[in-house]
Parts: structure tokens; sequence; C-alpha cells
């Protein structure tokens, strides 16, 4: 549209004055768009002041935005080689975390430091926490295939197990997403929903001389038992004398 | 005699490859495992801008 504008009525005038019109109207229309693009500052009142900020000394305590106010810890253990066949799980735990401490917040101003009370109202209260995990994995089977949804409760762990088992060789990389969904309590609050956690896991799919853990157990039973008998001088003529005594036993039945 | 040394020999070899299948088929696979402090920052009630984050991480 300005282009256009520009094409067919201020190009063919070719003085110095048109030009420098040009270049006043695309400035303007470049800052305008410039300006338009920047996100207005909505959270000036909301931000939570962190250590060193500089507030006045009369300012009110600031509120924040609903907050868990626990520190957790996320915690992932997987197997990162399983036999082929064999089964194992995957565990995922948010628990709290003990040690994990809240940072104090202090405020600096010239030579004083005092500390505030910042006002960080609890999501507990406001808010039902919902925590949502999934696997995504290719190649690999493993349940539960779909999304698992656990509520988020004050100083409880919360912990989700995944099931796998490889059918091939191979290795095999996957996602386990972790998402917080807030529900609200009151009719006029806000839901949201926000995605906490994206781990990678990888996991090593192995046999032995082509047999899965299952097979190679069985087999390694069967041929224990049957090397150690022809191996063992004694213990075969005594399982042959065992075998041989036992024929002699019971007769052949005769018609 | 021979044939006891070769059955001695035979037996030797496929006890040796079981016990080798037993002690993989039944030795503990290795577990890795992963500890990520979260902070209560993390679990806030996420603003317009982590939102934004969050719809781009997804």
């Amino acid at each position: 549209m300005v282009g256009r504008l520009i094409a067919s009525n201020l190009l063919p005038m070719r003085t110095p004055s048109r030009m420098l019109l040009i270049l006043l109207l695309v400035t303007a229309l470049l800052l305008s768009g410039c300006g338009g693009a920047l996100p207005p500052d909505t959270q000036g009142s909301q931000r939570t002041p962190t250590a060193g900020s500089l507030l006045p000394p009369e300012a009110p305590a600031p509120t924040a935005m609903p907050a868990i106010q626990e520190p957790r810890l996320l915690s992932l253990e997987w197997p990162a080689r399983l036999r082929v066949g064999d089964s194992d799980t995957i565990r995922l735990t948010l628990e709290v975390d003990e040690s994990g401490s809240i940072t104090p917040t202090a405020l600096i101003e010239g030579h004083e430091t005092r500390g505030e009370r910042v006002l960080i109202p609890n999501l507990y209260d406001t808010h039902t926490v919902m925590v949502e995990a999934r696997l995504d994995i290719a190649g690999l089977t493993y349940t539960p295939t779909s999304e698992v949804i656990e509520s988020l409760l004050p100083g409880q762990s919360v912990k989700f197990f995944w099931s796998i088992k490889p059918q091939e060789v191979g290795r095999y990389r996957g996602t386990i997403w972790l998402h917080l969904h807030y529900l609200p309590k009151e009719p006029d609050g806000q839901e949201a929903r926000l995605a906490l956690s994206a781990q990678l896991v990888e996991i090593k799919a192995v046999n032995f001389l082509g047999l899965g853990g299952g097979a190679a157990r069985v087999s390694g039973w069967l041929g224990a038992a049957l090397g150690s008998i022809l191996s063992l001088d004694k213990l075969f003529e005594l399982a042959v004398g065992l075998f041989k005594r036992q024929r002699r036993k019971t007769p052949p039945q005769t018609g | 005699m021979n044939a006891r040394r070769i059955r001695r020999l035979l037996g030797v070899l496929i006890l040796l490859l079981s016990v080798a299948m037993l002690l993989w088929g039944l030795w503990p696979v290795g577990y890795e495992s992963l500890s990520i402090p979260v902070p209560p920052e993390s679990l806030q009630l996420p603003t317009p801008t982590t939102l934004l984050l969050g719809w781009l991480v997804v």
C-alpha cells in the first residue's frame, strides 16, 4: 500500500525536497512499527524484587504472582542398558527438596541493607495444581503410553512409573515431558499450563549371541546342567546308574 | 579313553558358555539417575511472558 503510494505519486517528482519527504515518511513508518512491537510494561507492579534491586524505603510490600512456596527436586531414574525381552521401569519423582531454601530477598540502598517481606500468595489456596507426565520414545514397548496426571499437594511427592520392554537390539532415545496444569478454584480464575521439564533419556537394548534376557537365562541353566553331567564323570555315571536302576525296577509290560 | 576326554572337553565348553549366559542374564542392569532442583519460581503461575516461552518450548 505504502509502496504503491510512493511509486505512483511521489517517485515521478524527483526534486530533492520530494526525496527528503519520502525519506522522512519511510523513517516515520519504521519507527512507528518498532514501537508497536515492544511489549507493554504490564508486569512492573508484579515483579518480584531480587537481591540487589533498589526500591524506595516507603514502597509498600510488593505482591507477586501466586506461587508454590516450597522448593522441589525432580528425580529421574532409568536403566541405561537393558536386555532384549526384559522389562524395567523408568521412575520420575517430583519431591519436596528438604535441603533447598527459598532465596532470601535483600534490598540494598546505598550502604544500607535491609530485608523486606515479599507477599507471595500461596498457589495452593487459589489453584489446584496437576502434574502431567508423558513419555515419548519410539521403537520401545512401554506403558502407559498416554499422559499420566497426578495432583500436586503441599509437602507431598508425586511419582510416575513407566514400564519399558525392548523387543529388538538398538539405541532408543526418548523424552519425558512434565507439565504443570493450574486449575483455578474460583470460576473467574486463570487457568494455565506450563511445561516444567523435558528430560532426554537414552536406553540401549542388548542381546547375547542373538539371545534375549529370558532365552539366555533358560539356555544358561540347561547348558550348565548338561555341561556338568558331561564334564563331571562321577556325576554322569551316577546319573546313568540311577537311570538304569530305575529301568530295572519297572520291567516292560508284556501283552 | 579318547571318547571320555572329548566328552569332558565338550562338557567344560558347554559349562563355560552356559555360565557366561547365566551371568549376562542375571547381572543387574545399571541405572542412570538425574536430580534437578526446581525452585519455587519455576512453579509460579505463568505470566504472559512465561506462557509465550512455554508455547515456544512445546
